[in-house]
């Protein structure tokens, strides 16, 4: 018993101590640091290889800081820029794409002056076997020439429209980087996979293998703009909870968290810096809207396919501008209409003066319209809601949940199912659909017509949203088309269609941000429109 | 002695076959990694050439006899996640830092647990008893990653002692090594406890004291090389947690091995190095097993005799 006393005294002394112990050695520091190796804390990227035509989309920030392409994007408007190409020109008919190229150009580490070979080399790398190209079908199918050593001309099977021949070459969404025919033809596979080589203004100088990849500054790189970080390491790391604890102990000097832990961060010293464009928009779609004739036999039955008034119920059931305000921290713009942007072609400036008599927060109208369809509420039976981690686009949870409490107030009862993305993957393709609402983004914004293709065409995607042979038709004439007006006008018949017909539930668009240690650095200049999201590595101010 | 290593090693071929078949299964099951690896923009055709790339257009009978007829020559594939690396490559590549973070878990385990147990068996129903009881509940209780976070932010970033994640230095291995090795430091600690006081109470330990000899000599000596026996056949299975178990710890540390390669190629649907990493664990955890097994026999002459 005595013993007993004596070590609870002992307790009684020593918590206290370790307590005031923590709080001292966990003040915070605040001299400014100079770094010559920036260091930042990513999501690693799916693959992860040096092999660009083997990667798409996010993958490709790990090629970004050495590797260009024929066109870059302004870092302030994403309007695309020369790069590599000093100038371009477009045929009267679309087809033809002529850039003339910039001399004095040179690879890393000795691989010789870039010309139009090269250019010719990357497309073919594009059409490897192994590919996972997202515009297979436009780089399989052109045909490129190199005219002389600084001229070359693309020829497309099918009109290329400026908008989106621009955003295919520069880094808005293309996958066409230059790589060296030198190297190629003196290394092969090996020398891209052990030491690849580019034009950007970092060179590659080790990689580990699910760990990290390390950049070094190119001295002689053909812009004055070189970077002030001497080296440049991208440290993989997959969570969340560990990307914030490396930025906030000094291992990393910038990372992308969640909006939610980002405030965590700034309480503890951090700054977020936005990209100077929005990068993504998030909505959701409603599953089973196979509305063509084939589609007759699928035996569908949800009210929410066979009923449009349930649809635009469901849409004004949510409450978006607290949606934006909770989950969003205010730092997000509403989207009118899915797809379908005011600067793209077939933009309709009605839809956002409809919007709220047509999508509007209404729960009283909600349910008004569901007795008008010959419904009651919980008539709705077996409406889910896939939610799943994306990176990138880590509120995708929390709105699936959002949505599931406003349903819930209109006396819809939705359950949420947590799902892997292969597997909504594979019932989106295989039509096994019906029952499920599906968060998704759209980023970087897609042009109009790439939006069209991939999410409502039903003649060539593996993600169609909303069938309908109206859709189709209209499609083919819009992509057929080279006449600017004609084009706008069968977009916005595209875009009229699936906004009155309530496909889905257009939400908001948001930029990328990224958080820094302000110790290190002051700001990063970038458009954040491309796959990757992450470029211009060079406008990556240090701390003063 | 020879004839039951033989047999016991034909077992664990035996069960290392059946554990590719049924991983093989349960990854087909869960999807397509073109699904997870491809674009969204992919088109019907890209989906199909990718797929038949990858040899998953045929029937599972056909990828399973040549994942087999590859594998026995050592050729696993290649990955999907790391397009143009050989499956085996990846995953030998990534096991000097798992094996090396097993081992400083077990070290810590055996480290803490041993003299803990020991003492607490010593100075049973006492406040170091007492201490020993709430360090083997806290440890059994908690979850791996929700320690793993703990310690990251507290050692990490509040005191900022050591690294919060990666590899380099013994100092990276410290936090992920506590946080595997915990959870079996309460296990066995608890079994050298209930061992040791069951050898506390035999005759020979009477004997060794009234012959003597120090008290140092009959506990650490005498009576934990008789206890020993039972915690020891406990770590041939611990030894193929700490290597199986570390996937959560390895990725919330960014320590890059098997376990976090494991979980991005789970993610990815990367059948190849999936496949790889689950032999590879299998043929660990069956190898430990067995070494224990021959190692008991050896240590305990009783069971030597019964089979001879």
């Amino acid at each position: 018993m005595e013993k007993g006393r004596k070590f609870n005294s002992f307790l009684r002394v020593l918590m206290p101590c370790l307590v005031a112990l923590v709080l001292a050695l966990g003040a915070p520091q605040t001299a400014m640091a100079k770094v010559d190796r920036l260091i930042m804390a990513l999501n690693p990227p799916q693959p992860e290889t040096n092999r660009n035509w083997a990667g798409s989309g996010s993958s490709h920030v790990q090629l970004e800081p050495f590797m260009e392409g024929l066109l870059s994007n302004d870092p302030y408007t994403a309007k695309a820029i020369p790069n590599l190409a000093e100038r371009w020109e477009v045929s009267d008919d679309f087809k033809e794409w002529t850039f003339y190229l910039r001399k004095g150009v040179k690879f890393h580490f000795g691989w010789g002056e870039f010309t139009a070979r090269d250019v010719v080399h990357s497309v073919e790398l594009l059409n490897r076997e192994d590919t996972r190209s997202f515009l297979k079908d436009i780089w399989g199918t052109v045909e490129v020439k190199a005219v002389n050593k600084y001229k070359v001309v693309f020829h497309f099977k099918n009109p290329m429209l400026r908008i989106d021949g621009e955003r295919n070459f520069s880094r808005s969404a293309g996958d066409l980087l230059i790589y060296s025919k030198a190297q190629w033809d003196a290394e092969g596979l090996d020398g891209i996979d052990k030491k690849p080589t580019g034009t950007g203004r970092y060179q590659y100088k080790e990689r580990k293998l699910g760990e990290s990849v390390l950049y070094e500054v190119f001295e002689d790189h053909w812009s004055s703009e070189s970077p002030e970080f001497k080296e440049m390491l991208f440290l993989w790391a997959p969570e969340n909870v560990t990307r914030l604890a490396m930025l906030v102990s000094g291992e990393a000097h910038i990372t992308d968290v969640s909006r939610d832990m980002q405030q965590q961060a700034v309480a503890k010293g951090m700054k977020v810096i936005p990209s100077r464009t929005n990068n993504q928009q998030t909505l959701v779609f409603i599953g089973g809207q196979f509305h063509r004739a084939v589609d007759a036999n699928r035996g569908l039955t949800k009210p929410w396919v066979k009923d449009k008034r349930i649809r635009q119920a469901l849409n004004k059931a949510i409450n978006r501008e607290e949606i934006i305000k909770q989950i969003y921290k205010e730092r997000a713009k509403k989207v009118w209409n899915l797809g379908f942007y005011p600067t793209h072609e077939g933009w309709s400036p009605e839809w956002e003066k409809r919007f709220p008599e047509m999508y509007g927060y209404d729960p009283e109208k909600a349910r008004a319209l569901i007795k008008e369809a010959g419904y009651k509420p919980e008539d709705l039976k077996g409406l889910k809601i896939w939610s799943f981690p994306m990176a990138g686009s880590s509120e995708i949870p929390l709105v699936a949940e959002a949505f599931q409490l406003y349903f819930q107030a209109i006396g819809v009862k939705a359950e949420i199912e947590e799902m892997d993305w292969a597997i909504v993957r594979q019932s989106v393709r295989e039509y096994k659909t019906e029952d499920y609402l599906i968060p998704l983004r759209n980023t970087p914004i897609r042009t109009t017509q790439d939006f069209c293709r991939s999410f409502f065409y039903s003649g060539v995607g593996t993600f169609t949203a909303f069938y309908h042979d109206y859709i189709d038709k209209k499609y083919e004439e819009y992509a057929a088309s080279i006449d600017p007006e004609e084009r706008d006008r069968l977009a916005r018949e595209i875009g009229n269609f699936t906004y009155d017909n309530f496909g889905s539930f257009p939400l908001c668009e948001i930029s990328f941000e990224v958080v820094v240690d302000p110790k290190v650095v002051s700001d990063w200049i970038f458009p954040g429109t491309s796959s990757a999201a992450l470029t211009h590595f060079q406008l990556i101010k240090p701390a003063k | 002695m020879q004839r039951y290593i033989l047999i016991r090693v034909a077992q664990s071929v035996l069960a290392i076959f059946v554990v590719a078949l049924v991983v093989f299964l349960l990854g087909r099951m869960t999807g397509n990694p073109a699904d997870m690896l491809l674009p969204v923009e992919a088109t019907t055709e890209d989906f199909k050439r990718i797929v038949a790339q990858w040899g998953l257009d045929k029937p599972l009978h056909v990828q399973f006899y040549v994942f087999i007829s590859n594998a026995i020559t050592g050729d696993f594939g290649t990955s999907l996640l790391f397009p143009g690396q050989p499956a085996k490559d990846i995953v030998i590549g990534r096991l000097p830092a798992t094996i090396k973070l097993a081992a400083f878990a077990l070290a810590i385990a055996t480290v803490l647990a041993l003299p803990f147990g020991v003492m607490a068996a010593v100075k049973k129903d006492t406040p170091f008893d007492s201490l020993g009881k709430m360090i083997a509940l806290l440890g059994q209780s908690a979850p791996s990653f929700w320690v793993a976070i703990m310690l990251m932010w507290i050692f990490g970033v509040w005191l900022g002692w050591l690294p919060t994640s990666g590899a380099g230095s013994i100092l990276h291995m410290i936090l992920p090594g506590i946080a595997i090795g915990w959870f079996q430091v309460a296990a066995v600690m608890r079994l050298t406890r209930s061992s040791m006081l069951e050898v506390l109470d035999t005759e020979f330990i009477k004997l060794a004291r009234i012959k003597g000899l120090s008290e140092w000599k009959v506990i650490w000596k005498h009576g934990l090389r008789n206890a020993a026996i039972t915690p020891l056949t406990y770590y041939g299975i611990i030894l193929g947690y700490f290597m199986t178990g570390s996937v959560v710890v390895e990725t919330v540390f960014s320590w890059p091995g098997v376990g976090r390669l494991a979980v991005a190629a789970v993610r990815a649907r990367d059948f190849p190095v999936v496949q790889t990493v689950v032999i590879v664990f299998a043929g660990v955890f069956i190898a430990c097993n067995l070494f224990v097994d021959i190692l008991y026999a050896y240590l305990d002459p009783r069971i030597r005799y019964e089979r001879s």
